[in-house]
């Protein structure tokens, strides 16, 4: 098995899962013989036909709205948006129609909401959002964000299969930038939501991400231990639920803990995880909490501009020594 | 039965409303949804029907007046009720559309249809079949109401049930001893009420309201089954009573959660001597964690050097005095040696080898055994227990006894059995130390150890001195189950009092176990062998005999057991397994 | 090949002059599209708002006052046992809401109530003309939907009251609940138009199974200002799915008139925008909403898509309980009075001989008996375990197994194509 890209991963999942299930059907725009804004069901089309790969006017309440009534006939949509910037327009069907279907009245909605998110690629403040945090505010629904080609595949199938709707974050800036392996030489294998993963071990201090920022944390953990600064990267993959075991195992490992992701600082999930190790592992700390974001504005567009908004590696090496040292 | 009328929220926003009407005067019989009164509000003025069939008895708020919404401003009495004549519903025809919009209908046309007609001409008036006159909005096609409405439901409007209570999980009935207040006595909510003998506590009830006691419903003397309603209260400024009545949680109980969070604190809560502060009276500079350590070990901050910003105390500062050894602890009872070491000595020479890390419950398992043996100072007694007897009824009993139960037939419940029977009679066994007090469990919570292919854990059998043999057989084996196929819960594996390991299932002869904190003792059963044993008869005459031997050793805390304690203890389990008669169920 | 609608055909009935002779400047083109109106009565008002001599701004009514009220229109394919069913249902509708409303008062309801009364025929009818196997998803006022797919008014009004054994048992309030097992109801939500796609969506997953249904819904004449309204009609209209989308205009949206909502003349146009048949009928005729609803039914069957019905009444209620709706010109009230949906539906049921009066008697008796035995029931039942308030958020293993309503898809393999690298799409430098 070669190793396989971010994108390629999904992809794969993606196409695994229509072989396997004849009701896991796409619908998005421009999915079919164009293959999507970012090609991810590129051939489709000609393997499952226009039934399954849907085609639809640019309209993302009636993409929404339809995958929803789709879904209680017992079929399980992918929806695709061509960026997840614009899941703002289906925003009522997501958080007033889906969300709370099961809750109220017991009908489950099993489908998948996906595509691509997160700047570094110079998009500008509509093609370059993170906005998880949109719904992780709203209970009933799940949120994905995977960091590495595996899990994006494992998470994936995990996000077809579960009766819930999930929203599936890639991020664009790692579609094509990593390439892995994937483990079990090639053959299927799930990854489950609300686990989070170790991305390093290391007993000083816990960095706690998600996305594209585990990278940014991993190439920080790189420089620190040079320093002797061991860094534990704790990637959390789902954000909504969160895996609040594994935040508190590593803080009560570590003792010290920063809070690293590329959405904006204010409302952003670091606040709700700062409190979580304050409810689960107040008396392991060592240090006071750290949060690493990006600045409170829209995503601006200039690569200077943008670059001073991302959260950097030396931010995060710079947090590190300071808690080391506090 | 009183049926209180409230003044209706005419929307969300609402929260007022005033009288306008009474179309009701006090005597005058009313039916359920025939116009009581008229109200005006922000939004609506409406007719308000009765919410019951009765006499009105009183009206609380008179014409004019403006109260909040849910205030009651009326009694009807549902006992003055008589049967009354049929109201004058229309047989024919269909309802009239009704264009007044929303409730102000009601108010604008209180007045009966036909006298209406005038100004209310609708489309069955001018057009619509004869037979169909039109029908007065809302109320008039309502039949008339029935007689019947269900006692129950308009009670649950203001008066609050009071239950026998359950006290503790295998009571179903209790005794009602004694009267605290009589009907019509005020009571205020909390305030004793009666008081109750069960099989387990006897015990007083306090009131779950305040108000008035309107009926005993169980006489002094009387023996009901829990949740049976003893009595009802009228609430005092008539709450609504939709949140009625849970069941009273008596002193006895509310005691009893108190204890048992008490024990079922994580062990590293455990209390320790407050510290002095720093002789300057400045605060040290530190961290939670820091002061998590210091209390765990008696230590006094004030003794530590700090390195940290500002002298900060940091992590490193508070393990390297810990582990720079008991010289500088304050002082603690000797213990089975120095605490160990916290981590290999610096520059020891690196042994090449995979590096694994632990799995999660390797490293609590670590933390929790390195924990223990520096809170308590652990000593072992060890006794030979003689288990033919034993042996022998279970090789005989137990195929029909598995077949009849359902279970397997283990040497653990006699052992669990055995140990709850000695617990008992030395109780502080089954204690715990919170700061310089002894905590004497009421409970026993007995924990087994269960060892698994990924690691060990102890699963808890709640009150296992309320269980019989086959009720702690079934514990045991369904707790093991549990245990290895991953669905135990939280609750499950913590609040025990006393532990039970038992390396002996491995083969080996006896092991030294390690303390669960807080608890201050912990049983470990050894392999049973066929040994060559002299005995001794009635006549004094010895010989030797095969006999089925077990080991038993017992590790304890110090600080608050002594040898001869566990040797009672031990003497005790011994003689309970030896001269075993028991039913086994 | 997508399935796609491929021709353009014009539903309306659209059709272009031929073009001017050769050489010439081609004659200016007028296309023509038919809007079919059942009405018996075409009846003009006019809503503005002016200010009074108090200096007061008020909405002032002008319009045909006195038009005598029309007979109902003879349905194509009511039986007489269908009729006297439809009437029953009516009836039950304007019983059920007006327990309600006492039941409001008595304070034993939490939060609102509304109503649908005059609207009875417009929601009855058109869910009676619906097949088994059809789906559809009420708004506020269909309240007689409801019960003609076979929810009971014990339902609606233990829903109401926020008890333990209503549909959603104390989650939700009012009609905000749904059956995907038996009745095929899509819950509705508050916001108003998402149901539109959502129905459209049924009927795309039962189309993938290999089955062409009818997924009816209701849009008021305020509803369908909403953007989501536009996407899923249209959305349904490209993929010719079975959608049935009854505009029901009440005249007033809470307290805004149609001449604040639109300046279209009839709603029904809109249809046209679309390229799916548009049709006006009186929404206080019964017959008139079974039959224009049965033949959107059919085509939907037929896999011909979607049809818009603009039916149209009046409220003769506020928005909610709490809305004396004081805005509307009494005048405006009194016409519509004499339209009374239930009263013409029995006069015309009693003229034909279809009903007696002694039937009629017994029916209303019946409806009555029922209403008041559920009414009971409702009462009695307790309210929700607050222990039961966090449970339910997520579907769980084991919580409600997914079924395929209609089978489920068949696959259709489409050459041997392997999942190939994809090239890269490159937006940004």
């Amino acid at each position: 098995m070669p190793a396989v890209t971010y994108l390629e991963a999904i992809r794969l999942a993606l196409w695994e899962e229509m072989e396997r299930d004849p009701n896991v059907f796409c619908i998005g725009e421009d999915i079919g013989i164009y293959g999507g804004a970012f090609k991810v069901t590129d051939g489709f089309i000609d393997r499952f036909g226009a039934e399954r790969v849907i085609d639809t006017p640019i309209a993302e309440s009636a993409i929404v709205g339809a995958a929803y009534g789709a879904s209680l006939t017992g079929l399980r949509p992918v929806a695709e948006f061509q960026f997840m910037d614009f899941i703002a327009c289906a925003f009522n069907q997501i958080v007033n129609v889906l969300a709370k279907s099961h809750y109220r009245w017991g009908a489950p909605a099993p489908l998948v909401l996906r595509g691509p998110s997160g700047g570094g690629v110079h998009g500008g403040p509509f093609h370059s959002q993170n906005p998880e945090m949109w719904f992780v505010k709203t209970p009933g629904l799940k949120v994905v964000c995977p960091a590495t080609p595996a899990d994006a595949y494992g998470l994936m199938k995990s996000a077809i299969r579960d009766n819930n709707p999930v929203i599936f974050f890639e991020h664009k800036f790692l579609y094509r930038r990593i390439k892995e392996e994937l483990p079990n030489g090639g053959g299927d294998f799930t990854v489950p939501l609300g686990r989070a993963r170790q991305a390093r071990a290391g007993r000083d201090l816990s960095v706690i991400t998600y996305a594209a920022m585990v990278h940014v944390a991993l190439e920080a953990a790189e420089a620190l231990a040079a320093e002797g600064i061991e860094v534990e990267v704790l990637d959390l993959r789902t954000v909504l639920p969160l895996d609040r075991e594994a935040i508190a195992e590593t803080v009560r490992k570590t003792s010290r803990a920063i809070i690293l992701h590329e959405d904006t600082l204010t409302g952003g999930l670091a606040g709700e995880i700062a409190a979580i190790i304050n409810e689960e592992a107040f008396d392991w700390l060592d240090a006071p909490i750290s949060r690493i974001a990006a600045l409170d504005t829209p995503v601006p567009f200039s690569p200077p501009l943008e670059h001073a908004f991302l959260p950097k590696v030396e931010d995060v090496v710079r947090e590190a020594r300071r808690l080391r040292a506090w | 039965m009183a049926t209180d009328v409230v003044m209706p929220q005419m929307g969300e926003s609402i929260f007022e409303g005033t009288i306008t009407k009474w179309l009701k005067k006090p005597g005058e019989t009313v039916q359920r949804d025939e116009p009581l009164f008229e109200i005006s509000t922000d939004k609506v003025d409406a007719e308000i029907p009765a919410p019951a069939t009765g006499v009105l008895k009183e009206i609380k708020v008179g014409e004019g007046q403006t109260v909040q919404v849910n205030t009651v401003v009326g009694v009807i009495d549902a006992d003055g009720q008589r049967p009354r004549a049929q109201a004058t519903a229309p047989a024919i025809g269909s309802p009239e559309l009704t264009p007044e919009a929303g409730s102000a209908a009601g108010a604008r046309t209180a007045a009966p249809a036909k006298g209406a007609a005038g100004t209310r001409r609708g489309a069955a008036d001018t057009d619509g079949p004869a037979a169909a006159p039109p029908l007065a909005p809302a109320r008039a096609p309502q039949p008339p109401a029935p007689s019947s409405q269900p006692d129950g439901q308009t009670a649950t409007n203001e008066a609050i049930e009071v239950k026998m209570p359950q006290m503790g999980e295998s009571i179903f009935e209790g005794t009602i001893t004694k009267w605290l207040k009589q009907p019509g006595d005020q009571v205020r909510r909390d305030e004793p009420l009666f008081e109750i003998s069960t099989d387990k506590v006897d015990a007083e009830i306090p009131s779950p309201a305040s108000g008035t006691l309107a009926e005993q419903r169980a006489a002094a003397g009387e023996t009901v089954q829990v949740n049976t309603v003893v009595a009802v209260i009228r609430a005092a400024g008539a709450a609504p009573a939709r949140a009625a009545a849970p069941a009273p949680a008596g002193p006895q109980s509310a005691a009893a959660v108190t204890q048992l969070s008490g024990s079922a604190q994580p062990s590293g809560r455990a209390p320790a001597p407050a510290t002095a502060p720093a002789a300057d009276g400045e605060r040290i500079r530190s961290s939670p964690l820091v002061r998590r350590l210091a209390k765990e070990h008696g230590i006094d901050l004030a003794q530590v050097r700090g390195t940290g910003q500002g002298g900060r105390i940091t992590k490193e500062d508070i393990e390297n005095f810990i582990a720079q050894g008991p010289a500088q602890l304050k002082p603690q009872p000797a213990a089975g040696g120095p605490a160990a070491p916290v981590a290999a000595a610096a520059g020891a020479i690196e042994v090449p080898g995979d590096l694994v890390p632990m799995t999660p419950m390797r490293r609590k398992i670590a933390e929790r055994m390195l924990e223990s043996k520096r809170i308590s100072p652990h000593v072992h007694t060890i006794y030979e227990v003689d288990l033919t007897r034993v042996a022998s009824l279970r090789a005989r009993v137990r195929g029909p006894w598995e077949q009849r139960n359902g279970t397997k037939l283990t040497f653990m419940p006699f052992i669990a059995r055995a140990a709850c029977a000695a617990l008992r009679k030395y109780p502080i066994v089954n204690s715990s130390v919170e700061g310089e007090s002894i905590r004497y469990h009421r409970a026993i919570h007995l924990g087994i150890a269960v060892a698994l292919d990924w690691g060990l854990i102890v699963p808890v059998i709640r009150n296992a001195e309320e269980k019989n043999f086959l009720g702690l057989a079934r514990a045991i084996n369904d707790l093991g189950e549990r245990a290895r196929t991953k669905r135990l819960n939280p609750d499950d594996v913590t609040g025990g009092t006393f532990t039970i390991t038992n390396p002996g299932s491995i083969g080996g002869l006896i092991g030294l176990p390690i303390i669960m904190q807080p608890q201050v003792a912990i049983l470990g059963t050894g392999g049973i062998k066929k040994q060559p044993v002299v005995v001794t008869d009635a006549d004094g005459a010895d010989s030797i005999s095969i006999r089925s031997i077990m080991h038993i050793v017992l590790g304890y805390d110090h600080r608050i057991i002594d040898g001869a304690t566990a040797g009672y203890f031990l003497g005790f389990l011994k003689n309970f397994l030896e001269e075993w008669g028991e039913e086994i169920g | 090949m997508k399935k796609r609608p491929a021709s353009k055909a014009r539903h309306n009935g659209a059709s272009r002059p031929a073009a001017g002779r050769n050489g010439q400047r081609p004659a200016d083109q007028e296309r023509r599209y038919r809007i079919p109106d059942w009405r018996l009565e075409r009846p003009q008002f006019h809503v503005t708002q002016k200010r009074t001599e108090a200096g007061e701004v008020r909405y002032s009514f002008t319009g045909d006052l006195d038009l005598a009220p029309p007979p109902i229109r003879e349905s194509g394919y009511l039986t007489r046992e269908k009729s006297i069913e439809l009437y029953r249902w009516m009836l039950l509708n304007r019983r059920m809401e007006q327990t309600l409303e006492t039941l409001y008062k008595q304070s034993k309801v939490v939060g609102g109530v509304y109503f649908g009364l005059g609207q009875e025929a417009c929601s009855c009818a058109s869910a009676l003309a619906l097949g088994d196997g059809d789906w559809f998803a009420p708004m506020i006022r269909n309240q007689g939907a409801l019960l003609v797919r076979g929810f009971h008014p014990r339902d609606v009004m233990m829903q109401y009251m926020a008890k333990a054994d209503s549909p959603t048992h104390g989650k939700d309030g009012t009609s905000h609940y749904g059956d995907i097992a038996q009745r095929n109801m899509v819950s509705p939500i508050s916001m108003l138009g998402d149901l539109i796609p959502i129905l459209t969506g049924v009927a795309l997953g039962a189309r993938l199974q290999g089955r062409n249904i009818a997924a009816l819904t209701w849009i008021g004449d305020g509803g369908q200002s909403t953007g989501v309204t536009h996407e899923g009609l249209n959305f349904a209209a490209v993929q010719k799915l079975g959608l049935v989308l009854i505009v029901e205009n009440n005249l007033w949206a809470y307290s805004t008139p149609t001449e604040m909502q639109f300046a279209i003349e009839d709603l029904a146009e809109r249809a046209i925008g679309y390229g799916v048949p548009g049709m006006i009928v009186d929404g206080t005729d019964a017959c008139q909403v079974f039959d224009a609803t049965l033949e959107a039914v059919q085509r939907a069957h037929r896999g011909e898509g979607p049809t818009l019905i603009e039916a149209k009444m009046m409220r003769m209620k506020g928005h909610a309980i709490h809305d004396a709706a004081g805005y509307v010109p009494p005048e405006m009230l009194e016409f519509w009075r004499k339209r009374d949906p239930i009263a013409r539906f029995e006069k015309h049921l009693l003229g034909k001989k279809w009903l007696t009066p002694a039937q009629n008697r017994e029916l209303i008796a019946e409806v009555e008996r029922q209403v008041d035995e559920d009414r009971t029931l409702a009462e009695a039942s307790p309210m929700p375990d607050p222990a039961q308030a966090p449970k339910g958020v997520y579907c769980d293993p084991g919580c409600h197994p997914i079924t395929l309503k209609y089978g489920g898809v068949k696959p259709a393999r489409r050459g041997g194509a392997k999942l190939k690298q994809s090239e890269a799409a490159l937006h940004f430098r």
